[in-house]
């Protein structure tokens, strides 16, 4: 096509371009243009205020240096490790429940499986707070125990994992069951002549067919924790002395506690560079799939 | 052979119900609580035998908490910013998802390559800037700084590109053009119409986001008064934290009370939008 050509087929299309123009401007003025700035800061020592100089690579020389960073981001590598495959396999379990042609009220479990994920992350967090609370906490309570699920070290992120796996295995399960339910009866029907009991067939049926499914679950959720700020500011604040940090969380403190915008600018371009695989991955396979088609 | 055959069906029954028992306890029961402990009184939430339904049944944690925090305004503050976000976002997103789905143009290509390029932007990694860039424009405890990040939600343009491929038939709008209908119409006189149940979809899961919407309005916004009820809990957990829980319990129940009043209202579009907005087509 000449040039000539297309000026003027663009010119003939100018609607499409006013309609995606509110997309064009948001995205150039508060996606485009911050995350550039963000990686100019990265290379100051601003503070906030006033005081801005330039020190080339030294915020991303002092994070490799900085002990509350390899912690936080171990934190990080943990909780996923507590909470991603845990949460997984039992998304699939209630799912493959859920897929049963027997099971009653269906409908009912839908909207009630759904209830956690549909609640502020922010407000989960509190009650959990509560519920977790050693003193008189309804946890403890319960178990007739006073353990601090809260404030002791090796307790805190197993506390997140519980509570994230409560808030979010019913979305997951409802995800995956979508999927499930595109495989085809004749699959099963087959399955159920070879005498293949539901165990085996959970492992050599549903979970290849879903594998597409799964991984979509599992790279959701990884990037989704690396993510989440929310669910450890508000039970645990990071704590006891940082055991739950993560690398986000320490992100946001070193901006908004500690006013260290251009460290904390070097460390989320750190966090943009480990998250940029896993949403590159989601892109190429999820989202940018149905496009190539036309 | 019938009867072993109606016992078996009757086990079914019997163990799906208990299932389903177990599943509705777990899921529900940090609601329950959480409402029953706001119309409690403090000795009566602590104990070591707890009460389902509260014995001090009062609702003096509401009055409290209505007293000492400026609750109504940030349920007022809430209800702006989701209503103007959703219906910006509606009408954006079905702009850009239609024309994505319908149209040839130069760069269609590079600018939905941009649309997913969002997705690989999100707020959490670009924090520090898009503050001070909002704080450079003033933004700070504007109301209209919570407002302007959500008006183009990229999941949004996806859904509705996907929904308007199959849901507006070209036929449809070539008969329209050789009726004279400029594209303008086209947009506002039949897609809009046809793709209704995929815009409403939409609007209820963009209405659950904003309003559930915490880390972007503790950051821009520190004065109470301005802050969204999701947000003012946190200052109000920070606070109670250490004994008052009721003023809290009252206060989380209040502000989840319209996502599950929604919630029940339009359970299955709710449900199905969810799914579908997980970007899985």
């Amino acid at each position: 096509m000449k040039p000539g050509n297309t000026w003027i087929e663009i010119k003939r299309k100018r609607h499409c371009y006013a309609w995606l123009s509110p997309f064009i401007i948001l995205f150039l003025w508060l996606q485009l243009y911050p995350a550039l700035y963000g990686l100019f800061i990265s290379f100051t020592d601003y503070d906030g205020l006033i005081s801005m100089s330039l020190v080339g690579f030294d915020n991303y020389g002092k994070a490799f240096q900085d002990p509350l960073f390899w912690k936080s981001l171990g934190n990080t590598f943990l909780l996923w490790l507590y909470i991603v495959p845990a949460r997984t396999f039992l998304a699939l379990i209630l799912a493959v429940i859920l897929n049963s042609k027997k099971l009653i009220g269906t409908t009912i479990y839908r909207s009630v499986i759904l209830l956690p994920y549909i609640t502020a992350s922010a407000i989960v967090a509190i009650v959990f707070r509560i519920l977790l609370t050693s003193d008189g906490g309804l946890i403890n309570a319960i178990i007739g125990t006073r353990i601090g699920w809260l404030d002791t070290p090796e307790l805190s992120k197993v506390s997140i994992a519980f509570m994230n796996i409560w808030r979010m295995t019913g979305y997951f399960a409802l995800v995956l069951l979508a999927g499930m339910q595109k495989i085809p009866e004749s699959v099963h029907e087959a399955a159920a002549l070879d005498g293949c009991g539901p165990i085996r067939k959970f492992f050599r049926i549903t979970i290849p067919l879903m594998s597409s499914e799964i991984f979509f679950v599992s790279l959701i959720s990884t990037i989704w924790i690396f993510q989440n700020v929310s669910d450890v500011m508000v039970l645990t604040n990071g704590g006891p002395v940082n055991s739950s940090t993560t690398l986000v969380y320490y992100v946001y403190r070193n901006a908004f506690e500690f006013s260290k915008m251009g460290y904390s600018s070097a460390l989320s371009y750190i966090l943009f560079a480990m998250l940029i695989v896993f949403s590159f991955l989601l892109v190429k396979f999820y989202y940018g799939k149905t496009e190539e088609g036309k | 052979m019938m009867k072993s055959e109606k016992i078996k069906k009757y086990c079914f029954t019997l163990l799906s119900l208990l299932l389903l028992a177990v599943i509705i306890v777990i899921c529900c029961f940090p609601f329950v609580l959480m409402i029953s402990g706001s119309f409690k009184e403090d000795y009566e939430i602590f104990t070591l035998t707890p009460n389902i339904l509260p014995r001090s049944f009062s609702l003096s944690k509401y009055q409290e908490l209505f007293r000492q925090w400026p609750f109504l305004s940030a349920m007022a503050n809430s209800v702006i910013v989701t209503v103007i976000t959703t219906l910006g976002a509606c009408l954006f997103c079905t702009m850009a998802g239609f024309t994505f789905a319908k149209y040839k143009f130069p760069w269609k290509n590079f600018l939905f390559m941009l649309v997913l390029a969002t997705l690989m932007l999100p707020l959490e990694t670009r924090l520090v800037p898009t503050y001070l860039l909002f704080r450079a424009m003033g933004g700070a405890n504007k109301l209209w700084s919570l407002i302007l990040p959500g008006l183009v939600p990229a999941f949004g343009i996806f859904m509705l590109r996907s929904f308007a491929a199959n849901g507006v038939p070209t036929e449809t709008m070539e008969a329209a053009r050789i009726e004279g209908a400029t594209e303008t119409k086209i947009l506002f006189r039949i897609a809009f119409p046809m793709l209704t149940p995929a815009i409403f979809s939409l609007a209820i899961l963009i209405f659950m986001n904003t309003w559930n919407d915490f880390l972007w309005p503790i950051i821009i916004i520190s004065r109470r008064e301005q802050l969204t009820v999701t947000a003012l809990l946190r200052s109000i957990g920070d606070v109670s934290m250490n004994g008052g829980y009721g003023i809290l319990l009252a206060a989380t129940t209040l502000s989840v009370l319209p996502i599950l009043v929604l919630y029940l209202i339009f359970n299955r579009q709710m449900v199905k939008g969810i799914i579908e907005g997980s970007g899985k087509e």
